[in-house]
């Protein structure tokens, strides 16, 4: 764990079968932000949920993944970014996709899951 | 990877690889560079990389150690089919098999799932020079609501 110059904590973690993924969590008040850099599939979608669910304490309301170094994700990835919105739903609060790829838009709108998530 | 067998013969590439998911990255490097050697946009190599990913995922899901996959390109830039095969033993399906299917439907011309007895086998045929299709009927909903 690290903190930034402008306050915010932030921990890195990378997936150790193979260095696919990457994801740095940072806290700045009530909002998590969790950049995840690399590709995420069906062998390390939910070591992606793992490292980012312990960051959402009971007092964090917005979940914002930024998704403008997301390379590749299948349905497995997005089936687990649903499992993180639905922890942010329960407790009132939002998960939003910030700067997705092509790539990630593609899927989101094969999947007709665009809607599921507040993409900016 | 096997590379083209005889001169003018189709373009043909075959991977194999233990039933691992630590494996999909293969399947998705193989599927893009193949799809590259043939000439297909940019756009429909993206697509043959996630239908691939998806279908070895589908093959590889509940399956028990053990097992390894067979994966067959072969064809062109106007007609791409791939042939996948699990050889090993597998439980069930895991419910999110209708995302599965829904991004199959979208990357693929047509594609089949065959499930028999936990011997699992995917056919996907792809044209590759047309342009991406939207989703044709309405996609399912989260999984969480099925």
């Amino acid at each position: 764990m690290t903190t930034t110059n402008d306050g915010r904590r932030t921990r890195t973690v990378t997936d150790q079968r193979g260095g696919t993924v990457k994801v740095n969590v940072s806290h700045e008040g009530r909002e998590v932000l969790a950049v995840i850099d690399g590709e995420v599939d069906a062998d390390n979608c939910e070591t992606l949920g793992a490292h980012i669910e312990p960051a959402l304490g009971n007092q964090v309301d917005t979940l914002v993944l930024d998704a403008s170094r997301l390379t590749f994700i299948d349905s497995s990835g997005i089936t687990e970014l649903l499992r993180l919105r639905d922890l942010m739903q329960d407790r009132g609060g939002v998960c939003r996709i910030q700067d997705p790829t092509e790539q990630v838009r593609r899927i989101l709108e094969i999947t007709g899951l665009g809607d599921a998530f507040a993409v900016k | 990877v096997t590379p083209p067998s005889r001169p003018g013969s189709r373009p043909f590439a075959r991977v194999t690889f233990p039933g691992d998911r630590g494996y999909l990255r293969l399947s998705r490097a193989t599927a893009a560079a193949f799809g590259d050697s043939i000439g297909l946009p940019e756009g429909r190599i993206d697509d043959l990389g996630l239908a691939v990913d998806e279908a070895v995922a589908w093959l590889l899901d509940a399956a028990e150690p053990g097992g390894w996959v067979e994966v067959t390109f072969e064809g062109d830039r106007a007609r791409l089919v791939v042939d996948g095969r699990f050889h090993g033993t597998a439980g069930a399906l895991y419910s999110h098999d209708q995302l599965i299917r829904a991004v199959l439907q979208a990357t693929t011309e047509s594609f089949e799932l065959f499930d028999e007895s936990g011997q699992r086998r995917f056919v996907l045929t792809l044209a590759g020079g047309r342009e991406r299709r939207l989703p044709v009927s309405a996609p399912p909903g989260p999984p969480g609501d099925r």
